[in-house]
């Protein structure tokens, strides 16, 4: 093989590699498409000298493909407006939880897992977004203010009930 | 929803992206690079877009209803037959138009307000 051929089947890794930053279902579908145009991408700078091919090919598909998994992956976000939402009710439980004069940690830890078990059946795409964004807070104000290192079992249950109200979901949905 | 009774003007404005694969498809199957070089020889290397762009707007464009996939493979012996190609619906063509009449109307405004110099070409006809 010459080292022409070794640079590009090299490149040819990379870019694959790269394509792990989009979304599964579009790198499945779209992924060896990809690959192909990078290809003739590469074939159609044949005629300069190896460093100069490689330079070009990668500042053409490299911001195309920072920009593109961007909106790849925004499109698949859970809705925009359940986000903040879903960040709200988190932290106000977490400063429930660590408010002085409260000492009940089982409502809190109910609250995140009902929480998360409904935004998990609504939007069972991605269980761990929704875990993270209502279950982070009160492990990160618990540590944060009282060096409590065991309310990072907040983030436990929050999985818990978000993998939960996923599975749920998929388990009823019509066929 | 049957494409018959969907408004194209539901879906305008279109993005350039997805205009100009629409184009680039109007008159012929193509695969994607066939699609990426197309739209760059008519623009003069104006709009150069990515795999990135090319095939998230295809993802969508599918799910519009606005291209589909061929069923047809080239000769194995002229191209690669492991390619996909698309070709432009019915009602692709019905979006193109609506938003060709839609960038008309735009550049016409645009010259009524002296925006645009330069006046459009008369027909063959001279009308």
């Amino acid at each position: 093989m010459s080292r022409r051929d070794l640079a590009s089947r090299v490149s040819e890794r990379v870019y694959w590699a790269l394509l792990v930053a989009y979304p599964k279902r579009f790198r499945e579908t779209f992924g060896p498409q990809m690959v192909q145009i990078f290809r003739d991408l590469r074939r159609e700078e044949s005629g300069r000298r190896a460093i100069s091919r490689s330079f070009r090919v990668w500042a053409r598909v490299l911001p195309d493909l920072a920009a593109s998994v961007l909106r790849e992956r925004f499109c698949t976000m859970p809705s925009k407006l359940l986000v903040p939402l879903a960040i709200i009710a988190g932290l106000a439980i977490a400063l429930v939880d660590s408010s002085p004069g409260w000492d009940d940690t089982g409502i809190p830890a109910a609250v995140v897992f009902a929480s998360c078990s409904l935004l998990g059946a609504v939007y069972p795409a991605r269980p761990w977004v929704w875990a993270l964004l209502v279950g982070l807070w009160i492990p990160a104000l618990g540590i944060a203010l009282h060096q409590n290192y065991a309310s990072l079992m907040a983030l436990a249950v929050a999985l818990a009930g978000a993998y939960l109200g996923t599975l749920v979901r998929r388990t009823l949905r019509p066929a | 929803m049957p494409e018959e009774v969907r408004d194209p003007r539901d879906l305008l404005p279109l993005t350039p992206a997805v205009l100009h694969i629409l184009l680039a498809l109007a008159d012929e199957e193509r695969h994607g690079y066939g699609i990426m070089r197309e739209v760059e020889d008519r623009t003069g290397g104006v709009m150069r877009m990515g795999p990135g762009t090319l095939y998230g707007s295809i993802k969508r464009m599918l799910g519009d209803g606005l291209i589909e996939e061929s069923d047809e493979r080239p000769d194995p012996e002229l191209d690669d037959s492991r390619r996909r190609y698309y070709r432009i619906t019915e009602f692709g063509r019905r979006v193109a138009g609506a938003e060709a009449a839609r960038l008309e109307s735009l550049v016409r405004s645009a010259r009524d307000k002296k925006l645009l110099r330069g006046r459009p070409q008369a027909s063959p006809e001279g009308m």
